[in-house]
């Protein structure tokens, strides 16, 4: 029975999971690495105080499904930007924005460069194509631009319109 | 009696509990993001208006009960705010396990409307840049119209860095546009010239901020487009160029003309000072392209000039008077003339201390200017109609009334390969003009569009054919960069792509009615001049035509740069298409 | 805000905003990472804590603060973009890791080398958990501050690095290489030490050699620099002493013992703790200056060496001296010498006549009158002697030298100094070498079926062999054994005809194919006339059945090395002549185009001579024609005078003279007068005895004929210069027609590289062909030394 790495939420609940799985973020990984140099003898708590039980859960769900996937370089700029998201992840990600919100935060503390991607990718996919009036709608914001200001802005980006 | 009993008892267990939970402390980091949930972060601005209104409602239908109904409302609430996280969701699982489902659905639909929460805003700025980076630019504009927070960030020199390296001079993978390069390296007072000018137009604005950015960005150096750029944002640069962009793809344009040839234009070619052309009146003129004005002509040639090229110090033009002559053109004098050919010298090309000719006497020749040595190239069987160096590979190109193309090794003076014949589906018309080019993404060929059944193909493992046949050049290193397309266009009114390693026609493009007389090329676009008066400009990559214009007369000659394109005519005029 | 409370209950988190609480929430946990403060693990809490601190102050501080020209080193006007959190916690912590390293004090009961390995591991350690603590800060904020250009801010385990290197090592650092130096020295006088102590502090500074413009380069800078030149330098200085030290009192032999042993020490220490770098290095040191610096004491004692045959000392020297490869030219050169003045040695034993290998009586007595009479030397002897030093210092070169081809090229120049070159071969300087003579008549010796079996017991083809490759003018040699091959052949002396074919093998494949051609051809010859005698033979019996017994051998005139000579003429009686001329007839009918020469000085004849006494059985001579004509003339009348006899046999006086010699000697004739000097009178005359005496029934009266030996000889040089000339002409007009024009020296290189497998060109014979030929038109001369082919 090889060890498993405990992951302890912010609100003190344990999950248990293997080792592959955790190591999918980099932080566990390393952190692994560093204190237990000669691998993994016994179960190794790590509390997690940045990430509620409820995310946590969410996060370890979607390295549990990821757990053999290779992904590509992470350098490659270009490959990451222009590729869409995986299928399995959209469907992870249809949740609402609270909980979109959290998985974000989780996977860039716990450093899970490609769960952050599709994360950010989703979030963009809310963004595009959509008029100013209609993403203030979407994300809750209050429109703090004068009068003046609004048409001088809408004036500066008009170029991109109308394609 | 019972009322206050019950109250009391209500009290009693609300009490402790409230005094429990209250002054529980969870051990919670201070920071406001974490000791607070999102809606209750003092810290984050939002939309608090429709709660305003929902709570003046609950006020309002809260009043219109009865006291004690009203009191053990509130009780229900106080209990619920009091109680911690994990008490709370006890509380809700009963609740809305009580419920039905019409309550379901009105909890859902308020739940929904309820959670939003502004992402760019609130989460680090690193991860709110990388989510603005997946965008395309006309969602990045909406993004900088929302509030102040968002245009910071989608203003971003960052992100505008990212997608100019998306876009200029390539091919965006995801969105399909490229933008012209429209090289920065302009002299300062040039700049300042352009710039100027451009600011003249949006006088309207009264956008004090942008004129002062915009000044500052003057007075401080012009930098090259791949350096990074240090004044002027990035957004600026990608904005300038995609207003050329769109102006080409809708064909919005401003015409000039260039009066003052006696003859018909043979041959032009432009840069972003002046345009240069030659005519069958034997001179050679010189034209401001801004002004349209004629600064100099340049006499010497006894018969018509046939073609031109010229660079930042000297201007090469060869004629019927089968010479070559060597001008400066700042000062207006012939350096040099070559002599050699039997006939008329129909085009020429140079680089560095070579100039290569092709002439109505069937020969090429290769002049090398220092070693005053000269190479004739023979091969072809009748006149060659245009050169080209392609000086990466020290390679030539020529091409010919008798239908072919031949690639010649400018070291070696040998023929390396001949493009033409039916079965590697070449012309069948005199081949008037030769561009090679090197481009290594897709190139759409005839295959897909199911023209032609045999053509070689290295298909890459990811894209399928019905994507447009991927035509990979593998770069060998023995090869010597060669280019690794030709672009033709012949009399026979087609326009054909090369694949010059397999020496096979991968494309032909049709439109024209009658000959085409000369081709221009740039990363993305294909101008052509027809004897039927049309000018067309086509889409590399896909081959389609984009556009089509109609002259006053046949259109002998083309040139295309960045944003401008010309044709020079058969009635002595040029007409100058601007596209910024 | 800074609550130090113990770890066992929880610490509430610093404020994101707040910079100082959020330091002073981390500072004791990064003191247990760097475990300044005794060694206390790190738990799984203390480092998410840290790393959470961290994470919470960036994030915040980019939510909230973040802004276009934010604070920040970065110009405000020149940005366009958000700055990120960082430089604040940078700063921070660069000043503590100053404080801590500077603050690290050594233990009283530690060296400073143990103090600073200890600690550096410690800190190696804890700077890679420093690392993934601020991964977060690295991941963003110094990415896009080096991004931008600003290469002096590095990722936090960089930083500890060159904080250590600045503060701690650039300040001890010769101290602690004084230490190391110290430690080696140590373990060299044979102490015990610690090596891990030594390999972490050497391995120690090959980390902290990070090169700031390339991070991901390992860089031996600081190594180099600050260790391997001292060490080097040490190495040599503690080995220099050594050396001199223990020469001074010890022999060579044990010097070399030591030398090993010493080598083999430090080798393997190397590979306990020393880069590959600096591998190299070291052993070029210690051989310059354990072997290198002391060549000569060796070359003195390889002398010795050799004459008591020490062959492990010599290869122990061998093994040594290959380490320094310059070192063994002056070796072989040695050795040469050595086996030069031996070879003389053995030389002068010969000429001595001490050196005997055989016990036989006869052999002494050759030997001795040689050394009497200063004649031939024997060639047995001779040979063998070369023989014995050639495989005496072939051992030596196998054994000692490994084969190393250095050694073998010693071996054969002076092997091929000493066959060709030696007192008895080189009679004078200037004349030729007589070693191939000799050689040839050595195999002659085996070959012939003449030589006892005692004598020829040791004498082989493989002998022949290895004397042969080191003869230079192996022409010469080729026309010695070929004279003395045609002789065997015609008389039929040699021993058998495989072994004379094997020889000839051998000869082929050790030089070429045209230089056995002749003796081929001979063979060849003999072959088709045995045929041919057979075929004669039939036809000649339908002529005349009366036939004796007849046997032509055909030769070639070119290959075989006889000539005719024009006064040696016989009348042979008429039966016999009417054989010679029916055969002469018959043959130049079947070979319409060759013409034959008898050749009467050459060939035998028996002869039955009814001179026994009763009862016996007749006496078989074996005569040569003249003395076969001279007893024939016997058949008709008892006695002849000296010139009757010459008009019968028809041949000059002197001839006869020397024929009749032996025949006189053998009494078979009486001479009256008697006594040599009348031999050839014209009135002497010749009686045959009625009754021959004589123990064998065969007798042979030619073989003591008095052979013209000298004739021969002065004939074979003749035909060996004359063919040398030919040869060169050839060479000369071949590089001419080739070159078109070349130098003098050139041409002479040429020449003599083209020549070598026949004999070594010398510069007179050169300059006289080249002579010759440019009076005959063949090249002419430009200028002093230039050449020009004329076609």
């Amino acid at each position: 029975m090889s060890a498993k790495v405990v992951l302890i939420s912010s609100d003190d609940e344990k999950f248990p999971v293997e080792l592959k799985v955790a190591e999918k973020s980099i932080l566990i990984k390393n952190m692994v690495l560093d204190l237990n140099p000669d691998g993994l003898e016994e179960d190794f708590e790590i509390p997690t105080p940045n990430v509620r039980a409820t995310v946590l859960e969410k996060v370890i769900e979607w390295c549990e499904h990821h757990k053999n996937t290779v992904f590509p370089d992470e350098d490659d700029e270009d490959a990451k930007k222009s590729a869409p998201i995986d299928e399995w992840d959209k469907n992870f990600l249809k949740v609402d924005q609270e909980m979109l919100y959290e998985i974000i935060s989780a996977a860039n503390y716990l450093n899970i460069r490609p769960l952050l991607d599709a994360g950010c990718k989703t979030v963009a996919e809310m963004i595009r194509n959509k008029s100013p009036e209609e993403l203030r709608k979407i994300f809750n914001i209050v429109n703090d631009f004068t009068p003046e200001e609004e048409a001088a802005i809408r004036r500066e980006n008009e170029w991109a319109e109308d394609r | 009696m019972e009322r206050s009993k019950r109250e009391r008892q209500n009290e009693s267990v609300l009490t402790p509990f409230l005094t429990k939970h209250i002054g529980d402390s969870a051990q919670l980091p201070e920071d406001t993001y974490h000791k607070y949930c999102y809606r209750h972060n003092p810290d984050v601005h939002r939309n608090k208006m429709s709660e305003v209104s929902k709570m003046v409602k609950i006020q309002q239908d809260l009043e219109q009960l009865a006291p004690e109904d009203q009191q053990a409302i509130t009780h229900v609430w106080s209990i619920f705010s009091a109680a911690p996280n994990q008490y709370r969701r006890l509380i809700l699982q009963g609740i809305l396990s009580q419920c039905c489902f019409p309550t379901l659905s009105f909890v859902s639909s308020e739940v929904s409307s309820l959670i939003r929460i502004d992402f760019i805003a609130n989460l680090p700025v690193e991860i709110s840049l990388k989510i603005l980076c997946y965008l395309d630019c006309a969602s990045l504009c909406n993004a900088a119209q929302v509030c102040k927070k968002w245009k910071s960030l989608a203003d971003d020199d960052r992100v505008w860095h990212h997608m100019c390296e998306q876009h200029i001079d390539r091919k965006c993978p995801s969105c399909g546009w490229g933008l012209p390069l429209m090289h920065m390296k302009r002299a300062r007072e040039e700049y300042d010239q352009y710039h100027n000018r451009k600011r003249k137009i949006e006088e309207v604005d009264d956008d004090t901020d942008k004129e002062k950015k915009k000044e500052e960005s003057d007075k401080e150096n012009v930098a090259v487009i791949d350096k990074e750029v240090k004044k002027r944002p990035w957004k600026s640069v990608y904005s300038e160029r995609y207003k050329v962009e769109k102006n080409w793809r809708k064909g919005l344009y401003v015409c000039r003309e260039f009066v003052g040839h006696k003859d018909g234009i043979t041959c032009l070619q432009f840069n972003v000072k002046y345009l240069i052309t030659g005519s069958y009146d034997a001179t050679i003129k010189i034209w401001d392209i801004q002004t349209g004005a004629c600064l100099r002509t340049l006499a010497g040639h006894t018969k018509g000039i046939r073609s031109l090229v010229f660079d930042n110090q000297k201007l090469i033009s060869c004629g019927l008077d089968s010479t070559i002559k060597v001008w400066n053109y700042h000062t207006g004098q012939c350096v040099s003339t070559y002599r050699g050919h039997e006939d008329a010298v129909v085009s020429v090309d140079f680089s560095d201390k070579t100039i290569v000719s092709g002439s109505a006497d069937n020969t090429v020749k290769v002049w090398h200017v220092d070693s005053r040595t000269c190479y004739t190239l023979r091969g072809h069987t009748d006149w060659v109609n245009s050169v080209k160096i392609h000086s990466q590979s020290h390679t030539a190109f020529s091409a010919s009334d008798d239908t072919t193309v031949k690639m010649w090794d400018l070291e070696t003076h040998k023929c390396l390969k001949t493009f033409g014949g039916v079965e590697s589906n070449g012309h069948v018309g005199q081949v008037q003009c030769v561009i090679p080019f090197t481009y290594k993404d897709k190139l759409i060929n005839d295959v897909d569009l199911g023209n032609i059944s045999d053509v070689d193909e290295d298909n890459d493992n990811d894209n399928e054919i019905s994507d447009g046949g991927f035509v990979e050049i593998v770069t060998d290193p023995n090869e010597k960069n060669y280019p690794t397309h030709l672009l033709t266009s012949s009399l026979d009114n087609t326009i054909k792509v090369w694949d010059v390693k397999t020496g096979k026609c991968i494309r032909t493009q049709f439109g024209h009615i009658e000959g085409v007389w000369s081709i221009s090329a740039d990363t993305f676009r294909i101008v052509s001049g027809a004897h039927d008066r049309m000018i067309k400009v086509w889409d590399l990559q896909d081959g389609k035509c984009l556009h089509t214009w109609c002259g006053d007369a046949s259109v002998s000659c083309v040139g295309l740069s960045d944003s401008k394109f010309a044709a020079g005519c058969d009635n002595g005029v040029v007409k100058l298409f601007c596209f910024d | 805000m800074s609550q130090q409370q113990p770890l066992g209950s929880p610490i509430p988190f610093p404020a994101s905003s707040d910079l100082n609480g959020t330091w002073a929430f981390i500072q004791p946990s990064l003191g247990l990472i760097l475990g300044s403060s005794g060694d206390q693990g790190v738990t799984s809490k203390v480092y998410m804590n840290c790393y959470t601190a961290v994470y919470n102050y960036c994030t915040n501080k980019s939510r909230n603060g973040g802004s276009i020209s934010d604070t920040g080193p970065t110009n405000p006007a020149t940005t366009n973009s958000y700055s990120l959190a960082g430089s604040e916690i940078y700063s921070k912590l660069e000043k503590y890791l100053v404080k801590l390293i500077t603050s690290l004090r050594k233990e009283p009961n530690e060296s400073f080398l143990e103090f600073y390995v200890r600690r550096l591991n410690r800190f190696t350690i804890g700077a890679g958990y420093m690392n993934n603590v601020f991964d977060y800060m690295n991941r963003y904020w110094v990415q896009k501050e080096r991004s931008d250009g600003r290469r002096d801010i590095y990722d936090v385990s960089t930083l500890c690095v060159l904080q250590w290197k600045a503060q701690m090592f650039v300040n001890n650092a010769d101290r602690l290489i004084e230490e190391i130096m110290d430690q080696i020295e140590r373990q060299r006088n044979n102490e015990i030490i610690d090596t891990n102590l030594i390999s972490s502090a050497v391995k120690s500074l090959v980390y902290l050699g990070v090169d700031t413009q390339d991070l991901k380069k390992a860089n031996l800078v600081v190594y180099i620099n600050y260790f391997e030149k001292k060490f080097l330098e040490e190495t040599a200085k503690y080995y220099r002493l050594e050396s001199n030290e223990f020469l001074a009192e010890h022999n060579v032999v044990d010097y070399m013992k030591k030398c090993e042993t010493r080598l083999n020490e430090e080798i393997s220490r190397s590979n306990n703790y020393l880069e590959d770098h600096t591998k190299k290095a070291l052993v070029d040191t210690l051989n310059t200056v354990l072997i290198k610096d002391h060549a000569n004491e060796m070359y003195d004692q390889f002398i010795s060496l050799l004459e008591n045959n020490q062959l492990e000392h010599i290869q122990r020297m061998y093994k040594l001296m290959s380490r320094v490869p310059s070192t063994l030219e002056p070796l072989a050169e040695s050795l040469e010498r050595y086996i030069k003045n031996d070879a003389i040695k053995v030389i002068e034993e010969i000429k001595k006549g001490g050196e005997s290998t055989n016990n036989d009586n006869e052999e002494v007595a050759a030997v001795t009158k040689a050394k009497k009479s200063n004649g031939p030397i024997n060639p047995k002897t001779y040979v063998h002697s070369l023989i014995s030093v050639y495989l005496k210092f072939n051992d030596v070169v196998n054994d000692a030298f490994e084969k190393d081809p250095i050694f073998i090229r010693a071996l054969d120049n002076a092997c091929r100094h000493f066959v060709n070159k030696n007192s008895i071969a080189l009679v004078n300087p200037k004349s030729s070498s007589k070693t191939p003579e000799i050689l040839a008549r050595y195999a002659d010796a085996f070959l012939r079926s003449s030589s006892k079996e005692a004598d020829t017991y040791d004498m082989n083809t493989d002998n022949l062999m290895i004397v042969f490759k080191f003869v230079e003018d192996k022409d010469a040699f080729e026309e010695n054994y070929r004279r003395m091959l045609a002789k065997r052949l015609i008389n039929n002396t040699s021993k058998s005809e495989e072994l004379e074919e094997s020889v000839i093998k051998r000869l082929q494949e050790e030089n070429s194919l045209e230089y056995t051609s002749k003796m081929n051809k001979m063979f060849v010859d003999m072959k088709s006339s045995e045929d041919l005698k057979m075929k004669m033979r039939d036809h000649l019996v339908e002529i005349d059945s009366s036939l004796k017994d007849f046997t032509p051998l055909i030769l070639a005139s070119s290959m075989w090395p006889f000539s005719k000579q024009p006064d040696y003429v016989v009348k042979f009686p008429q039966d016999l002549q009417d054989i010679i001329d029916n055969f002469t007839e018959l043959y130049t009918k079947a070979h319409t185009g060759r013409q034959l020469d008898w050749l009467w000085n050459h060939g035998r004849s028996e002869i039955k001579a009814n001179l026994s006494r009763k009862g016996k059985p007749a006496f078989t001579f074996i005569v040569t024609n003249v003395q076969l004509l001279i007893l024939l003339a016997f058949n008709d009348r008892k006695t002849y005078s000296f010139s009757e006899l010459q008009e019968v046999v028809g041949c000059p006086p002197h001839l006869l003279d020397n024929q009749i010699t032996p025949l006189v000697k053998y009494k078979l004739f009486e001479q009256s007068p008697s006594g040599p000097q009348n031999q050839n009178k014209p009135n002497t005359t010749f009686t045959i005895v009625d009754e021959y005496k004589s123990r064998k029934l065969k007798v042979n009266f030619v073989s003591s004929l008095k052979s013209e030996q000298r004739q021969e000889d002065d004939e074979i040089s003749k035909e060996i210069s004359e063919s040398r000339q030919l040869y060169l002409r050839a060479c000369i007009v071949r590089i001419m027609k080739a070159r078109k024009t070349i130098s003098h020296p050139e041409l002479y290189n040429e020449v003599v590289t083209q020549s070598l497998s026949r004999f070594h060109a010398k510069n007179t014979d050169v300059k006289k062909t080249i002579t010759l030929l440019i009076e005959q038109n063949y090249m002419k001369r430009i200028d002093n030394s230039i050449y020009e082919y004329v076609a």
